[in-house]
């Protein structure tokens, strides 16, 4: 059951600078994932959940990501399909060039180690019967990534770079804080040696006091290995600091996309708006500035059966009358910056 | 360039060790305390009978038949829980039915583990059609009396102690499946399974390094307690005369035995059961302990 | 809620059908069953023409098609080895005996696992509470056959206040019931309290007891008012529980039931008399657990939706 294709204009729908593939680390294309309901006796599905329903972007290397959005936007489902481990309704994903979808066992093995998740749960990520060298060291002796009987001295490596005390390797799991053990969740994901970590909602489950430190972490690991990430959040404060790039989700779509700084001092789409609006922000110079509360109005929509048109349209206080049939595609309104909503255009001429 | 932020202390809040919850439980578990002790004797019993034996489980001797127990008048001490109808000695028997329950309780649970939890996996991880097929095995055999399908198949198998074992086992095994599976849904979607997945380990790896472990508390709190229903289970059969057969002393033959002359020889049927039920009653002790240690430990993390 | 009773009902169908595919089995697992039938001297030729004559020497799955047709249509399970009679004869007759015991058995049981497990449940930690789990564990250690004999021991022996075997008098009936109800009792106890603590702890009863407004005798009238479908349900699951401690029951009091002609016929290798009881058996136990499958969708409907 496909949706209909979004009415689309010459610029395209993806961010992607050129059509190159090559300068990008990470492409994704027209990315879909729908989850069948089933019902019944025999498990007809009688629906789908939309999770992620057309969403392309791209990253160069080096470069991070923030996607956000609040819960059930897709986000977490994209940064699965990324690790196909979801495989993917439609769309394509290419990493280095790489379809993804299309990888030989052989090769499969060599994509996981090149692209690597770190969990938002501290404590389901990490497996309770293993003390923390395993789980940090598994996939070295598994994949052989260090000379035999070394593996010992890289994890303890790893933790000190996490910011851990290398002594501790033998405890396990549950005698460490939430914070610690996103950390040891970061070492594991290091051990790999990744070229692209995509951190799901790192931080959403511990302390705001902690929070930043967890995000300075991976912030400083970035440039010693070369990482490049894409941080999934549904708060805008989490990725303001890491971020290159912020792109923004609402109900399986992408509704802007720009800067860092671009977002912040120049946003363009009303959710995007609404968004800023709960947090406080620091502005280049010093000042505080804080938007006047913007409100959303009505009801959290279903990824089951979205509203037509616009997704957007049914909370939006500057919804007008084709946002109820035009859904708006991603539009170049700026340097890097891309916005899906009519006000900037994007109706039927 | 920010220096690397080290976790600090104070803040973070570290978790409390396992011993000390477990040093605490123990304390309220005199109950499983008892069980421990009542398995440790018998374990010990059956490893040194024949040190701690008074005389020879088979050696018969029909002069001293039906002897009473020492502390009833009439009784001679040194047959202390009096004489079978061939004229052995009780005690030493039931001393020495220990090595058949033990035995045979722990192979068949072992067997029943073996098939149980393999079943289970396979059933919880990849669920679907085998998922479907391995549920209604295990619907089917769960309601019946196992003790109709048991005694088939030692009928049709003959009556060995490897038979009893194999019947005991293979009626058995449903229950670690349908723990074992259900706990498998459970984990399959936890985190740590999807890390293992993305750190591309091979799907055996998965179930035996990731999963198995996590399992292993609920499988071996029911593990303990099959024990026991296996004792009792092959009791029975020796009794209904589809298990152990004589002369080999096993407890449940010599309730058959005492049977036919419970009118007046009362102690013959009375002790060997009575050995039963404290042997079980020692296991269901410790297993309902294991249990309650188990439960914090599984919440907790 | 249709498709999930459709849904218990193929599965019902279908472990019936397995039962029976497994009990004929049996009989081919270890021995030709022509020469069970036949006198031990017989030749070669004569094995082989009885083979013929009997429809023996078709394929298996062939044989179990027509064992199959001849029981579902017409209820026959060939005779009886040892009595020369129809199996199903047998069994007919001895099925009252069983029921009769099942029941008596089960009635004792209800009135004390009822009450008990309610209070239990309205007064955890009780005094009554902790004497009945602490009876519920010992229940579970305790060998069936054990207890049957120390009752005749006591108080057929002993005391001398009841028969101890053989079905004439309702006096007959005592031990036998009560041997059988120890054996469903610890179980039954424990999912009556915890049924009952389910109903308790339903959030309106909590709250009005917060307020002080729910007196002990209204809590223990709405709990036995809403006894009754779980007692049902609790029942048709121990079904199963219940006819296998009928077998043994019935051996250690030579009470004339289904159980002690299955242990006999076992014994002796009656297959087509195992065979009939077996398939009587796992249709108690089928009906009775689809009955308490459906009356407990019925209550909670989050089962249905499994």
């Amino acid at each position: 059951m496909d949706r209909p294709a979004p009415e689309s204009r010459p610029t395209s729908n993806s961010i992607s600078a050129t059509e190159s593939g090559d300068d990008f680390l990470l492409r994704v294309q027209g990315l879909k994932k729908y989850f069948p309901i089933r019902k019944g006796l025999l498990g007809r599905t009688v629906g789908y959940v939309y999770a992620v329903d057309g969403v392309s972007f791209a990253i160069r290397r080096g470069e991070t990501l923030g996607l956000v959005g609040e819960s059930g936007c897709g986000k977490s489902t994209i940064g699965r399909c990324l690790l196909r481990l979801y495989e993917a309704t439609d769309g394509q994903i290419f990493f280095q060039g790489m379809d993804i979808s299309k990888l030989s066992p052989g090769e499969m093995i060599q994509f996981r180690t090149r692209i690597q998740m770190i969990f938002q749960d501290p404590y389901s990520s990490l497996n309770p019967r293993l003390r923390v060298r395993e789980i940090i060291g598994e996939s070295l002796r598994v994949h052989n990534l260090v000379p035999q009987g070394d593996w010992q001295d890289r994890v303890r490596e790893l933790l000190a770079e996490v910011g851990l005390q290398p002594d501790h390797m033998a405890r396990y799991p549950h005698e460490f804080s939430g914070g610690q053990r996103q950390r040891i969740g970061v070492a594991r994901s290091l051990a790999m040696n990744p070229d692209l970590i995509v951190a799901d909602e790192p931080v959403s489950a511990l302390d705001v006091s902690i929070q930043a430190q967890v995000i300075n972490l991976l912030d400083s690991l970035k440039d010693k290995h070369g990482l490049s990430y894409i941080v999934i959040a549904h708060d805008l404060a989490v990725v303001e600091h890491i971020s290159d790039r912020i792109a923004v989700m609402y109900l399986g779509k992408l509704v802007e996309t720009a800067r860092d700084r671009d977002l912040y001092l120049n946003p363009k789409h009303p959710y995007t708006e609404a968004l800023l609006s709960a947090v406080p922000i620091p502005a280049p110079g010093g000042r505080e500035r804080r938007k006047s509360r913007k409100l959303i109005q009505g009801d959290v929509a279903s990824p089951i059966n979205p509203p037509s048109g616009c997704r957007f349209h049914t909370r939006c206080l500057k919804t007008m009358e084709e946002c109820r049939r035009i859904d708006p595609p991603l539009i170049e309104i700026g340097p890097e910056h891309h916005v899906a909503c009519l006000l900037y255009g994007g109706g039927r001429p | 360039m920010a220096e690397i932020p080290t976790s600090n202390p104070e803040i973070d809040e570290a978790a409390p060790s396992i011993l000390s919850l477990v040093l605490r439980k123990m304390w309220h578990l005199r109950m499983g305390v008892l069980g421990a002790l009542l398995i440790f004797c018998l374990i010990f019993i059956a490893l040194f009978c024949p040190y701690v034996s008074p005389h020879d489980p088979f050696k018969q001797d029909i002069t001293k038949r039906l002897w009473k127990p020492a502390f009833m008048e009439g009784g001679k001490a040194e047959y202390l829980l009096g004489t079978d109808h061939l004229g052995r000695d009780l005690l030493t028997r039931i001393l020495y039915g220990t090595r058949i329950s033990l035995v045979v309780g722990l192979a068949a649970v072992i067997l029943m583990l073996t098939v149980g939890v393999t079943l289970g996996l396979v059933a919880g991880y990849f669920g679907g059609k085998a998922d479907a097929v391995i549920s209604f095995l295990v619907n089917c055999m769960m309601g019946f009396p196992f003790i109709l399908l048991a005694m088939s198949l030692v009928a049709v198998l003959g009556a060995s102690l490897q038979n009893i074992i194999i019947a005991l086992g293979l009626t058995g095994w449903p229950v670690f499946t349908r723990v074992t599976r259900i706990e498998t849904m459970k984990l399959r979607d936890r985190e740590f399974v999807l890390a293992a997945k993305s750190l591309a380990f091979s799907t055996r790896r998965i179930l035996v390094r990731h999963i198995l472990p996590n399992l292993l508390p609920a499988i071996l709190v029911l593990a303990t307690v099959e024990v026991a229903r296996a004792i009792i289970r092959e009791s029975l059969l020796s009794f209904l005369g589809l298990g152990i057969q004589p002369p080999t002393p096993s407890w449940g033959v010599m309730l058959a035995e005492g049977r036919d002359y419970m009118l007046l020889q009362w102690w013959l049927a009375a002790f060997p059961g009575m050995a039963i039920f404290m042997s079980a009653l020692g296991i269901n002790l410790l297993g309902d302990a294991l249990r309650d240690l188990v439960d914090p430990y599984l919440r907790k993390t | 809620m249709r498709t999930f009773i459709i849904k218990q009902l193929l599965q019902a169908v279908g472990v019936c059908l397995v039962i029976s595919m497994i009990s004929f089995f049996l009989l081919f697992l270890n021995t030709d069953p022509a020469l069970l039938l036949l006198p031990p001297e017989a030749e070669v030729q004569d094995i082989a023409k009885f083979k013929k004559q009997m429809g023996l020497d078709r394929p298996v799955p062939v044989q179990y098609l027509d064992f199959l047709r001849k029981v579902v249509l017409h209820g026959d399970f060939g005779n009886s080895f040892m009595a020369k009679v129809p199996a199903a004869k047998l069994v007919r007759e001895r099925l009252p005996a069983t029921v009769e015991l099942a029941l008596a058995a089960l009635i004792l049981v209800n009135l004390v696992a009822l009450p008990v497990g309610i209070i239990s449940a309205i007064r955890r930690y009780s005094l009554l509470d902790n004497v009945a789990t602490f009876t519920a564990l010992l229940g579970q250690a305790m060998p069936l056959y054990w207890f049957g004999i120390m009752l005749i021991i006591i108080f057929g022996v002993w005391l001398r206040w009841f028969p101890i075997s053989g079905s004439d008098t309702w006096a007959h009936l005592v031990l036998p019931a009560i041997t059988l109800a120890s054996w469903i009792l610890p179980i039954n106890m424990r999912l009556v309290r915890s049924g009952m603590l389910d109903v308790l702890n339903q959030d309106y009863i909590r709250t009005a007891r917060a307020k002080g407004l729910v007196e002990r005798k209204v809590l223990i009238k709405h709990a036995f008012k809403n006894a009754a479908i779980p007692v049902i349900t609790i029942t048709g699951m121990q079904l199963g529980a219940l006819l296998g401690g009928a077998v043994v029951t019935e051996t250690v009091f030579a009470w004339p039931g289904l159980g002690r002609l299955a242990v006999d016929s076992i014994r002796m290798g009656d297959y087509p008399v195992v065979q009939a009881i077996v398939v009587v058996f796992a249709l108690f136990v089928v009906i009775g657990n689809f009955a308490a499958d459906i009356l407990a969708a019925l209550i909670d409907p989050r089962i249905r939706l499994e």
